[in-house]
């Protein structure tokens, strides 16, 4: 069977590289800070739990300000109409 | 919007999910409970990117609401009340931990679909988690055989130790004073004491266990997290209630039992224990202190090591017992004070009245079924004291065979009394068993009475025992004779049926279990509109207005709401035990035990049909606690024709319903759904009640939906990994550590 159709082998395994910030395009921008960064609606910052300790959390059954913050990232993102297309 | 199509009315739901704290759109969810098992939830979220994680290593805290019809307020007038007033008119559903998250994705030639599927379990499953090790050890129990005492200088640990035993069955004293093993938090002595006092004494001798780090034990675990975990955080006393209409009887008649045991520093040292109900029975007080008292020391002494048994297993064992449960309201009781009721310890009562929340009316069922298996049902019960008597022959060993149901004990012995129906090669034939055969169901004397008759004297002595002149035997024995008139010599409650008392603990099992077998034949379920007020684990009715159709009466294994985030919403029902309201008038079912048969009125007459002393007695055990009387089947229906009797309730009736006639504009139960709603409902802790005793504030979608674009702030996400030119340069986290919390 020599026929292989797919190619194998290499001479030198090429380099990895990762893309940089830099090199973004502005749809790539606007993906970074949906997947960096979380969208806090300013009007209920004063209602977050104010702490993320997990002893408070746990024992004292405080909510967590930083699982907060990620919930209402998602709530935000999917209530809202700013929503980039494909990006749920 | 669902469309109810067996009412005059369109019921449209809502519900609120939030994951700490912070609302969350949804697709749908459902709130499961079963019987004995602690409630859980799954809900259906849209994916994102993250959420697939949250759970790891963090159970992120979850809540279900619905929105109460009768607290509601048309958006037309929503800006003349505050926020808080429409906040209170969200109930509490469902309250829990994500333990689990499913990512789900489909593609198909006709389309596809995608979803996260988040897994919710009771915050009290966390109570599984504390080993007894974090604050005692069991070799303890062998540097106490040594000579040292649990409160002397040398301090061991008590846990496991008798003195626990004899201590928490002292039960509670009405004392908010730490340095007192009986302590309870302020105001809690009513809803606590008795059994789920017992309990209560058992965690306060673990914790003070922890307080002393005996033999130099390290219990940080304990005193530090799990302390006050269940203590503040999860607030289980707090939360806790028994049915003090039930308990009140157990734990204010005490009882002296003395302690004389120099291995456990104690000598002739007298301590006063309750007797829980499953051991009140018609013997001397002695014989049931000493009962009682073994059977807890051998089911503590059962216990599995302290490095892997928990606390959950002791209070899970302990209840079984005691034949008790400890219910989880997911949906809590909202109580007067401000406070709420979400940890129910109650006796086994399959056969009682149901609290008017587990009545599901007309309106409420879309669909139900019933299964009956009478090939299941024994003719007879044989309960056999000792089963070398069944190989060998009498004479091989000490043993009687105890019968059920009096037809064929009678039948056993025609021309004498109980006393002579004990062969077990007596082969007579039942009146009724020539109707369908004999179908013998055979078992054993359970353990706990074995012990009795191996720690009292037998015989003719015991009957010295007997508590003969015990007003509620005189009136179990009066209403007995009474089903059966000129059948006294049978009689397993009076001292002239030629048995001792012994015989007679024997004889009331064998009837109690042959209640059991009868009625466990038949299961149903029904399905129909969301209905979020009954509770499981407790007597339910299946009302049908129909009266060609009969009604059901039986006990409710578990309960399924269903919903999505559009309204549409079922709730579905399961139910064993199950007899229906002709057979509750017809037959005697004589099913719990004698101590409950005269705590809750029943003693005189067993039927829950017609019976208005016991119905007066089951009003007042739910209103302590629920806040909500009792359903009995004559107030639903008209026993003479099958037809429904017209019943409200009003602001005077409060939480029982009272008999209307049609003239007087009484309502038939069957007119609306949102009218029979009313008529079951009870008050559940809303979403503004919770936030005052929690102390955690929950942020609505409401609260910022209207935000513009610059009203909103940016936050680096707790997960981002920064990276730069093929390298990952943000530092590696534990593997243990969840990205949502300070360590």
């Amino acid at each position: 069977m020599e026929d292989k159709r797919y190619p194998e082998g290499a001479g030198t395994i090429p380099a990895l590289n990762i893309p940089g910030r830099d090199s973004m395009t502005d749809s790539e921008k606007i993906a970074y800070k949906r997947r960096n960064y979380l969208i806090i609606p300013t009007a209920v910052s004063g209602d977050l739990s104010g702490t993320s300790d997990a002893k408070k959390c746990f024992v004292e059954r405080r909510f967590s300000e930083k699982f907060q913050q990620f919930m209402l990232n998602y709530s935000y993102t999917l209530v809202t109409s700013k929503v980039l297309s494909g990006e749920i | 919007m669902s469309f109810n199509t067996n009412s005059q009315d369109l019921i449209h739901n809502e519900f609120r999910v939030y994951i700490e704290g912070v609302q969350i759109p949804f697709e749908s969810a459902t709130v499961n409970q079963a019987y004995k098992e602690l409630p859980t939830a799954t809900i259906t979220v849209p994916p994102f990117p993250g959420l697939q994680d949250i759970g790891r290593n963090y159970f992120p805290k979850v809540h279900i609401f619905y929105k109460d019809f009768n607290f509601s307020i048309p958006e037309s007038y929503r800006h003349k009340v505050d926020r808080d007033e429409l906040r209170d008119s969200w109930k509490l559903l469902f309250t829990g931990m994500i333990k689990g998250v499913e990512d789900n994705k489909h593609v198909g030639s006709d389309g596809g679909s995608q979803n996260i599927t988040l897994h919710a379990g009771s915050e009290l499953e966390l109570i599984s988690q504390i080993l007894i090790k974090f604050a005692n050890e069991r070799f303890q129990e062998g540097v106490q055989a040594l000579g040292q005492t649990a409160d002397g200088a040398n301090v061991v640990g008590e846990f496991n130790s008798h003195t626990a035993v004899i201590k928490a069955l002292g039960g509670i004293s009405d004392t908010t004073d730490e340095s007192d093993v009986r302590h309870i938090p302020e105001g809690k002595f009513e809803d606590l004491k008795g059994t789920p006092g017992i309990l209560k004494v058992f965690w306060n001798i673990l914790k003070r266990d922890a307080e002393r780090e005996v033999l130099s034990n390290d219990t940080e675990a304990m005193r530090e997290m799990y302390v006050p975990l269940i203590e503040e955080g999860l607030k289980l006393w707090e939360f806790m209630s028994g049915h003090p209409e039930i308990e009140e009887g157990i734990a204010s008649e005490k009882f002296e039992y003395k302690i004389d045991d120099p291995r456990q520093g104690l000598t002739d040292e007298d301590f006063e224990v309750m007797i829980p109900s499953t051991f009140k029975t018609f013997i001397s007080d002695k014989a049931q202190v000493s009962l009682a008292v073994q059977a807890m020391k051998q089911n503590h002494a059962a216990m599995p090591s302290d490095m892997t048994g928990s606390l959950g297993h002791y209070f899970t064992s302990i209840l079984n017992l005691l034949e008790y449960d400890m219910i989880e309201l997911p949906a809590p009781v909202s109580k007067e004070d401000g406070g709420l009721t979400k940890y129910v310890v109650k006796p086994q009562m399959p056969y009682y009245y149901s609290p008017i929340c587990n009545v599901v009316l007309p309106s409420l069922i879309s669909s139900v079924s019933t299964r009956s298996n009478y090939g299941d049902i024994p003719t007879r019960m044989m309960n056999i004291a000792n089963i070398a008597d069944l190989l060998n022959g009498p004479g091989h060993g000490i043993g009687k065979v105890y019968t059920s149901p009096h037809s064929v004990r009678k039948a056993r012995s025609p021309s004498g009394n109980l006393g002579n129906t004990f062969s077990v090669f007596n082969n007579k034939v039942g009146k009724y068993e020539w109707g369908r055969g004999i179908v013998a169901s055979v078992l054993q004397v359970p353990p706990l009475y074995n012990l009795l008759g191996g720690h009292l004297k037998k015989g003719s002595e015991e009957e010295t025992l007997d508590k003969n002149t015990s007003a509620s035997k005189a009136t179990a024995e009066a209403a007995w004779n009474a089903m059966y008139p000129g059948d006294e010599q049978y009689n397993p409650y009076s001292t002239d049926s030629g048995i001792d008392a012994w015989d007679r603990m024997n004889f009331l099992y064998t009837d109690l279990k042959m209640a059991q077998a009868t009625a466990t034949a038949r299961i149903a379920q029904a399905s129909g509109v969301f209905n979020p007020y009954p509770i499981v684990g407790y007597p339910m009715d299946f009302v049908d207005q129909v009266a060609s159709r009969d009604s059901y009466h039986g006990f409710c294994t578990s309960i399924t709401h269903s919903f999505s985030a559009s309204g549409n919403a079922e709730t579905s029902y399961s139910m064993a035990s199950v007899s229906t309201y002709s057979e509750l008038a017809y037959h005697n079912l004589p099913a719990i035990n004698p101590y409950l048969m005269t705590a809750l009125s029943l003693d005189e007459n067993p039927r829950l049909y017609g019976n208005a002393k016991a119905y007066a007695k089951a009003c007042k055990v739910y209103l302590d606690v629920f806040g909500i009387g009792a359903a009995e089947p004559a107030l639903l229906q008209d026993y003479r024709t099958g037809e429904p009797n017209p019943f409200t309730r009003t602001p005077s009736s409060g939480g029982c319903w009272t008999t209307e006639s049609d003239t007087t504009g009484g309502v038939r139960f069957e007119t609306t759904t949102r009218g029979s709603l009313a008529l079951v409902a009870r008050n559940i802790t809303s979403l503004i009640e919770l936030e005052k005793l929690s102390g955690n504030t929950f942020i609505d979608i409401d609260d910022w939906i209207y935000a513009t674009s610059t009203d909103v702030s940016l936050e680096d996400h707790p997960g981002r990994v920064e990276v730069e030119s093929a390298k990952i340069i943000t530092p590696g986290s534990d593997a243990e550590s969840s990205p949502f919390l300070d360590y």
